[in-house]
């Protein structure tokens, strides 16, 4: 059931849908102004479904002054509509 | 003949603490600007200062727009230099482990799926491995005093990211001779041709004469060698020596910094960051090397920051034994604090690695790579003076990368 939901989950468009809270979730852990964030939708990699914890969607954000490349997990709810429970780090 | 040759004669600047900032509201440019000026040069403290300057702003517009109504708490200072450490580990992991390292993965393929890269793999693999997935052994300093660029190339090699690097801005040529840009990733970086012939031992010019800094023996050394190791890494040698003096004139580059390396060959894709505990002492009038255990307690927090999570991914490091009490000594000495460890004083090592939780220190002698040197935190602290390091800039690596791929593809 959970690989069927994956499968139909397309993580870009839905990162794309939750850019804004995406951006602030790293905003506000890091201090950082929202605009100076840069999601990497354009790359395949940039997105993707998380292989280690089920049901999370992972998204790397630029900080674009900074120069320091973060990683948002959330996990996806309600058949891929929602996301919830936002978690960011710095990978490098 | 081994030598060891200074390294050491920078003075770490006092960051400089603003005092204005209680009584004197800073507009959002000012501190954008402190913060882009801190960054560049490198200054961490500095970097921290702005980093909280700019969290204050934030936070005060944020009360200003809130519309409930109370008592606005006392502004909330910043985290004093004593609370440095617990306040950049907040900054820490929040996500879990094995999350983090699967993205470390995506990242490494997101790098590959960006660049286009001049250099085949097959090349890569003959002219950069030891062996084979072993990059990272079997670099030996031979007579030249350029410890601090081999040591380095060493921490180089111990990137991830090291190979992508290379391909992408290196290239052997048909007749054996390489195309290298310099800095490496750069769009705009020089290009430096290296022929088979620059990387055979070459004439010593000052063989038979004393050295110009004094000291009554000639310097013995017939012909100066490059570094012994694979063709790549040689390569990058004589790249950095090249693109420095113009000329592959091994002699001029004796002494120097690994940062300074790293930064030449990384170029903006890396960011500085520079400890050092030495010492001017105006009454003995001569430099003193007390060991970074000397540091006082901010930049002691930002180094133990530095050693707690560094990440042969981001970072790259290359340090400074102390100079000898007793100029000129050639040779080892036993480390203090340990039973069977060996320096050589006024040499650069580069850092392979570290365990945080055993909190020890694994370095590399660039006499020997493949021979690693194991300190702990402590003992590290008192036997080296000088922290010469890096970390990966991430998003000037993804933008030179797309830039790199753009200007190929155009």
């Amino acid at each position: 059931m959970e690989q069927d939901n994956q499968k139909t989950i397309n993580p870009h468009e839905l990162a794309k849908a939750f850019e804004t809270q995406i951006k602030v979730i790293v905003s506000e852990k890091f201090s950082i102004a929202p605009d100076d964030l840069e999601l990497l939708l354009e790359d395949e990699e940039g997105v993707y479904l998380s292989q280690e914890e089920s049901d999370t969607l992972c998204c790397f954000v630029v900080g674009q002054k900074n120069g320091f490349l973060y990683l948002v997990t959330a996990k996806i709810e309600e058949n891929g509509k929602i996301l919830d429970n936002f978690k960011s780090d710095i990978v490098s | 003949m081994k030598e060891s040759f200074p390294v050491q004669n920078r003075m770490i600047e006092e960051p400089k603490a603003p005092q204005e900032s209680e009584v004197k509201k800073l507009t959002l440019d000012e501190i954008e600007s402190g913060l882009k000026y801190s960054q560049n040069t490198g200054r961490l403290l500095e970097q921290a200062y702005w980093e909280d300057e700019r969290n204050k702003y934030f936070k005060a517009l944020k009360e200003k727009s809130s519309d409930i109504v109370e008592e606005k708490p006392k502004r909330v200072e910043g985290p004093e230099y004593t609370e440095l450490k617990d306040y950049l580990k907040r900054e820490q992991r929040e996500i879990s482990r094995p999350v983090i390292e699967e993205a470390k993965r995506k990242r490494d393929q997101l790098l590959e799926a960006r660049g286009i890269l001049s250099m085949s793999k097959a090349d890569f693999d003959t002219y950069f491995l030891s062996k084979e997935f072993e990059v990272r052994a079997d670099l030996k300093q031979q007579n030249v005093g350029d410890c601090y660029l081999v040591a380095a190339i060493h921490a180089m090699s111990r990137s991830p990211h090291f190979e992508t690097i290379c391909r992408s801005s290196m290239k052997r040529l048909p007749d054996g001779s390489w195309q290298v840009r310099v800095p490496l990733m750069s769009e705009d970086g020089q290009m430096i041709t290296i022929t088979p012939e620059e990387l055979l031992p070459q004439k010593n010019r000052q063989f038979l004469r004393r050295s110009e800094k004094g000291g009554i023996m000639p310097d013995l050394r017939r012909k100066l060698m490059p570094v012994k190791g694979k063709e790549g890494l040689q390569v990058l040698e004589a790249a950095f020596i090249k693109q420095k003096f113009g000329s592959l004139d091994r002699l001029a580059a004796e002494g120097g910094w690994g940062d300074e390396v790293l930064l030449s060959l990384g170029g903006d894709n890396f960011k500085e960051y520079s400890i050092d505990s030495t010492t001017w002492n105006p009454e003995k009038e001569k430099w003193e090397y007390p060991g970074l255990g000397s540091l006082d307690e901010k930049n002691m927090a930002y180094l133990d920051h530095y050693l707690e999570n560094f990440d042969p991914e981001v970072h790259m490091a290359t340090v400074s034994t102390k100079h000898s009490k007793i100029s000129k000594v050639v040779g080892f000495y036993k480390a203090k604090g340990t039973t069977a460890k060996f320096l050589v004083p006024g040499h650069a090592y580069s850092i392979s690695g570290v365990d945080a939780e055993k909190k020890m220190v694994n370095l590399a002698n660039p006499w020997n790579t493949s021979k690693p040197i194991e300190l702990t935190f402590d003992q590290f602290k008192e036997n080296f003076s000088g922290f010469n390091a890096i970390r990966i800039d991430s998003a000037k690596l993804l933008s030179s990368m797309r830039n790199v791929a753009e200007k190929k593809a155009a």
